[in-house]
């Protein structure tokens, strides 16, 4: 009985792919079948025919069409790049689309370890899910994770009460554990959350050191609503999307809008990645009235509507904004903050509002404004609010208003203690508790490999609402990185400590001398900043 | 005298200031290649011409990323496949066009030549859209599985099997007319 390469093998060898071991085994059997080697014959003048088809010619009236677009001033915005990663921009547009400016780089799925396999696939049964569908996970991973018997699945999940937040904002959760089935095969069921609308992918080992994010794409699943993407996971997937790849959120969007005409929130992304991507200019005029013809017929249709979701009135204000409708923008803006104080938009206007008004208030009374928006702040709003009032609090020049709002910011925003306690101890006022809060930090810095260190503890992810499900930041590599890259220059200046990584361990180092003006700082943990050659 | 070079040159920095008249000699040299990928992409001769249209109204603005590393034809097409792409995808989303395609159980006969009894472009349209968009952008345009794996945003191992099926494809519809 003949044995014939499968046919994968046969395109394979005719596209020239095969690797030699494999190329020289198949010429071997072409040599001897005349069925195969008809297959990569009519293969290969396939390729040559398809190769020699004419140019079909444009008609001749386009040019002039074309040239008659470019003098009525028409405008398009090409897709001149594949994954664009640009850092989300400016405050007009981040300020209303994204509600509040982040101030600090926050864990993520693609801020992992990274080792990118080309050729690695995730696949999800069925494809397009329902909310709450349990789903069948095969992925086929490469030499990356050879030997592994079984990897880990991890994800961020996004509902619709994640509103516009940034990806690298949201808890990086460990979802399933993938089971190897040989030949790099692994796979994994899981059921899907309820609220989840969006979800990304990436696959990593059980120590979190190989990370597979799809070079860095991750692997995206969206819920259907029947036969169509779900409206808020098509949002979900715009806020996702925006500090990430802006012409696939562009595009999100236009799909959005498109599926639902009636949605204000995706009129409102649509119109800031529009305005995003059109630059100084800002939008074209033809798509201004576009947009403005639109708004019109929103208005008209939810003005009377008094049961408006904090998501519509949000919107319309900030689609009003974007079209640069003052009156209409105010009038949003009033039933904003009346009818849904709480909604994303609402505090960052109320923030910007306490915001303005700090030029001339004192620093107490910009305080008391920031203390009673951080009273009903929900909790991802939390962390702009806690640092916009830290440094107030730094202003006021009083240790323990500035204690407080350290303290804060450190609840929500644990991995970035570090950068948070260096900004301190670098101005005069701070210095002491900066201190203080540094040394802390570093005695719980109790072994390279601490989790603590770069990540939530246990017990505040327990405390964290999202977070009922399994939580694993890759804590060890971030918190390396957080030292290495942003904070050791500034805490050595202050501690005399050296950080540094070697065989990919944290280690650190005392400094021979102090600095001028400095008093010296004692020595922190033991196991952390062991002398030179102690460890 | 003015090189070919030059004159390309100076065409690229009159596109770039948005001037029409280089637009328009852009349009010269490379409407019908820009107008070619279009239509094999999207597979409508109407679609194909907004898409040309789109390119050569966009091109000004976006030959400011054009780095000069690469011929400046090569940029232009790769910005043409994905525009045309895009729209693709958003028809895709209105239509929900399925890409399921079963697959070939019988081999292929012997000498026959793909375009025997069926024009390959007739067999070309035929095709689902992905499977379309993959065929012609390796086997015609020349692009890597990796390169079309990021222009579709789909893993190289996908284009790779898309390919196998757009081929499968082909030949049921070439010799199934035998």
């Amino acid at each position: 009985m003949i044995f014939h390469p499968t046919q994968s093998r046969l395109h394979g060898f005719a596209d020239g792919a095969l690797i030699k071991k494999v190329r020289v085994k198949t010429a071997a059997h072409l040599e001897r079948c005349s069925k195969c080697r008809n297959t990569v014959g009519w293969l290969r003048r396939l390729s040559r025919e398809a190769n020699a088809l004419p140019l079909p010619t444009p008609p001749p009236e386009l040019r002039d069409r074309i040239l008659e677009s470019l003098r009525r001033g028409d405008r398009v915005i090409l897709p001149v790049a594949d994954h664009p990663r640009p850092a989300w921009p400016g405050r007009r547009v981040a300020a209303g689309f994204s509600a509040i400016v982040a101030v600090a780089i926050g864990a993520s799925l693609i801020r992992a370890p990274e080792l990118a396999s080309e050729a690695s696939e995730l696949r999800f049964y069925p494809e397009h899910p329902q909310r709450g569908d349990e789903i069948a996970i095969e992925y086929h991973g490469t030499s990356m994770f050879a030997g592994e018997d079984s990897l880990m699945l991890r994800a961020v999940y996004r509902t619709a009460a994640d509103g516009s937040t940034w990806h690298e904002d949201l808890p990086v959760l460990r979802v399933a554990t993938l089971t190897g089935l040989g030949e790099g095969v692994y796979t994994a069921t899981l059921r899907l959350p309820e609220d989840v609308v969006y979800a990304l992918f990436a696959v990593e080992d059980d120590r979190g050191s190989r990370v597979d994010s799809r070079g860095r794409a991750l692997w995206e699943l969206l819920v259907y609503d029947d036969d169509k993407p779900d409206r808020d996971a098509l949002m979900q997937k715009t806020y996702d999307l925006q500090r990430r790849n802006w012409e696939l959120a562009l595009e999100t969007a236009q799909q959005a809008t498109e599926l639902y005409p009636n949605h204000v929130a995706a009129w409102f992304a649509l119109s800031s990645l529009q305005q995003l991507l059109s630059g100084k200019a800002g939008l074209p005029r033809e798509l201004l009235s576009r947009h403005r013809a639109r708004f019109a017929q929103l208005e008209r249709a939810l003005a009377q509507n008094h049961a408006l979701s904090g998501a519509d009135l949000g919107g319309m204000y900030g689609y009003a904004v974007m079209l640069g409708d003052d009156v209409a923008a105010e009038r949003w803006r009033e039933r904003l903050l009346r009818e849904a104080p709480e909604h994303d938009l609402a505090l960052a206007v109320s923030l910007s509002e306490v915001q303005k008004a700090a030029s001339t208030d004192p620093p107490s009374t910009t305080l008391a404004k920031l203390e009673r928006l951080w009273a009903t702040a929900q909790s991802h709003h939390r962390r702009p609010l806690s640092s916009y009032a830290f440094d107030i609090a730094v202003q006021s020049g009083t240790s323990e208003v500035m204690a407080m709002w350290l303290d804060r910011y450190a609840r929500v925003q644990p991995r970035d203690m570090v950068l948070a306690a260096t900004e301190l101890a670098s101005v005069p006022v701070g210095r002491e508790l900066g201190i203080s809060r540094l040394r802390f930090l570093l005695g719980r810095l109790e072994s390279p490999d601490d989790g603590r260190f770069g990540g939530p503890s246990p017990q505040a992810v327990q405390t964290d609402t999202r977070a009922a499900r399994e939580v694993r930041l890759s804590t060890r590599p971030q918190g390396i990185d957080r030292l290495d890259h942003a904070a050791s220059r500034v805490f050595h200046s202050i501690t005399g400590f050296n950080f540094y990584v070697e065989g990919g361990t944290l280690r650190g180092s005392q400094r021979k001398r102090s600095l001028p003006n400095q008093e010296s700082t004692g020595r922190p943990s033991r196991k952390a900043t062991p002398e030179p050659g102690e460890g | 005298m003015v090189t070919e070079r030059e004159r390309h040159s100076t065409l690229v920095k009159g596109a770039r200031a948005g001037q029409p008249d280089a637009i328009a000699g852009l349009y010269d040299l490379y409407g019908k290649t820009v107008y070619g990928v279009a239509l094999r992409l999207s597979n409508s001769e109407t679609d194909a011409e907004d898409v040309v249209q789109d390119v050569f109204i966009g091109l000004g603005r976006s030959l400011a990323s054009f780095e000069g590393r690469g011929s400046l034809e090569g940029w232009i097409k790769r910005v043409t496949a994905r525009t045309a792409l895009m729209r693709l995808r958003r028809q895709r989303a209105r239509n929900e066009i399925s890409i399921e395609v079963g697959l070939l159980a019988s081999a292929a006969s012997s000498e026959s030549s793909p375009t025997d009894r069926l024009t390959l472009e007739q067999a070309l349209a035929g095709l689902p859209d992905e499977l379309r968009a993959v065929f012609v952008l390796k086997e015609i345009e020349g692009y890597s599985h990796r390169e079309i794996g990021e222009m579709m945003g789909i893993q190289p191992g996908t284009s790779k099997i898309r390919l196998h099926r757009a081929r499968r494809e082909l030949q049921r519809s070439i010799e199934g007319t035998a």
